[in-house]
């Protein structure tokens, strides 16, 4: 609540033309961005560019934020579609990714965490988009089902069910290849 | 009239996803987990979810970048700054921000190993000259002349650039020397021929030094030039139909202009749109 009210009073400063209130603002929902960006670029150098686009995107557009949603569930949407197409823009350009280069640089073992997020990039990079970025946001931005409707414009079923599928790809990805009943999604 | 309770999923993916985030009620859940695939799932939701969440921290001087980036487009788009361009810093596209990354530490090492260069130079050149006490005074006397200290054989850009002195008029640090021209396009000439070995972001840099800041009483002779004029992408000094001048190349909304400082009077002798 304190953090909502400092935001509030910050976007207030920001919107009036207080340059620091932007910088404070933006540093402080910085990790949480850089985390969204992270994983859905799946690699850093991808996730440095788009979650630059993301600030920008939202230091541009913080006069059109309104209230009715929380910043955080604004910026989340703005982030997210800020990152989506750097990413599509990027996805043009053919980039060895990181798990190429590591792979042909340097044969020798990688620790275990190294191993695993590049496990867990090479798992989300299976999974389509529409349910990556509802896992993602459920899984590591915390946000509720409504919020995540409301940052991928999306009704409560739709993003239940791709969150389920998200999440059952990731976990086929990862090595629990279960059987399940791959249907339409809304 | 309320709305009846959902009736619970029937695919075990769902079903275990809506275990997870708490839709269902205690008793559903515990039905649903007697299902060993059901169970099964659960259980690697919430390790994939553990891994999930393990995101590599951003790199050093990510959020710095980001932030200045962010904050240039901020003041771009507030409406009382629109009017003044003067105002306005380049947003640097994302393509090409990493290379922006890798000449800022390209600029440093250059700098580092010039230090390196004019320390063994001053030295060499300081016991050769010990003799003659006469001629290393005059030589001295003619530096201070000069806003900054000319390189030997830099024009001819095999050298790595030499230091000026600190006490120079008006511009608390050095800059390349680039040489000396008669026209707006032999400057220009001059400043590409240079860019290779000095072109720096430093309008970016949040750890550059302000020059402005560190006393330069103009600050078009500071290295990083007048912000308002947009991001400087090149910084050096040159010799201008016979004055000496500290030239900035400014990078605003895409496009760049070339300014040229003169040292003694701070006016602008030249400011030209620069095509590199």
């Amino acid at each position: 609540m304190v953090q909502f009210t400092d935001d509030q009073r910050l976007i207030g400063s920001a919107v009036a033309g207080d340059r620091t209130a932007v910088d404070t603002l933006l540093r402080r929902h910085y990790d949480r961005i850089w985390g969204l960006c992270r994983r859905l670029a799946g690699n850093d150098a991808d996730a440095q560019d788009a979650t630059q686009e993301a600030l920008i995107a939202i230091a541009r557009g913080l006069h059109r934020f309104d209230g009715r949603a929380t910043f955080t569930t604004w910026s989340y949407r703005v982030a997210t579609n800020a990152c989506l197409d750097e990413l599509r823009r990027r996805a043009r350009r053919p980039i060895p990714s990181a798990t190429d280069e590591l792979v042909l640089v340097d044969p020798t073992p990688l620790p275990d965490q190294i191993t695993e997020r590049l496990d867990i990039d090479a798992a989300l990079a299976q999974v389509p988009e529409e349910f990556r970025v509802a896992v993602i946001l459920r899984d590591l931005c915390d946000i509720e089902y409504a919020d995540i409707g409301e940052v991928l414009n999306l009704p409560p079923g739709t993003v239940r069910s791709r969150i389920a599928r998200g999440r059952a790809h990731l976990a086929r990805h990862l090595g629990n290849p279960q059987p399940s009943t791959d249907r339409p999604t809304p | 009239m309320t709305t009846p309770p959902e009736p619970p999923p029937t695919d075990p993916d769902e079903l275990a996803s809506a275990i997870v985030d708490g839709l269902l009620s205690p008793e559903t859940a515990d039905r649903a987990r007697r299902d060993p695939a059901v169970a099964q799932r659960v259980d690697d939701i919430l390790q994939v979810r553990s891994a999930l969440r393990d995101t590599p921290p951003s790199p050093p001087g990510a959020l710095d970048a980001a932030l200045a980036s962010a904050l240039n487009a901020y003041d771009a788009a507030r409406p009382g700054r629109t009017a003044d361009p003067r105002h306005l810093r380049p947003v640097p596209p994302p393509a090409r921000r990493q290379a922006a990354g890798f000449r800022r530490a390209g600029s440093w090492l250059a700098a580092a190993a010039a230090i390196v260069i004019v320390g063994l130079v001053a030295v060499s050149v300081l016991r050769q000259n010990d003799h003659d006490a006469a001629d290393q005074a005059s030589t001295a006397a003619s530096a201070e002349d000069r806003p900054t200290t000319e390189a030997g054989g830099s024009e001819s850009g095999d050298l790595a650039p030499e230091a000026a002195p600190e006490a120079e008029a008006g511009a608390a640090r050095s800059a390349v020397y680039i040489g000396s021209a008669e026209t707006t396009e032999e400057l220009e000439a001059l400043v590409e021929q240079n860019r290779s070995r000095t072109d720096t972001q430093l309008g970016n840099d949040s750890t550059a030094p302000n020059s402005a800041a560190d006393g330069a009483t103009c600050i078009g002779l500071s290295d990083q030039g007048d912000p308002a004029r947009g991001t400087t992408v090149f910084v050096g000094d040159a010799e201008y139909q016979g004055k000496a001048v500290r030239v900035h190349v400014y990078e605003l909304a895409g496009t760049q202009h070339l300014v040229a400082t003169d040292t003694a009077s701070c006016t602008d002798v030249v400011d030209v749109p620069f095509t590199p």
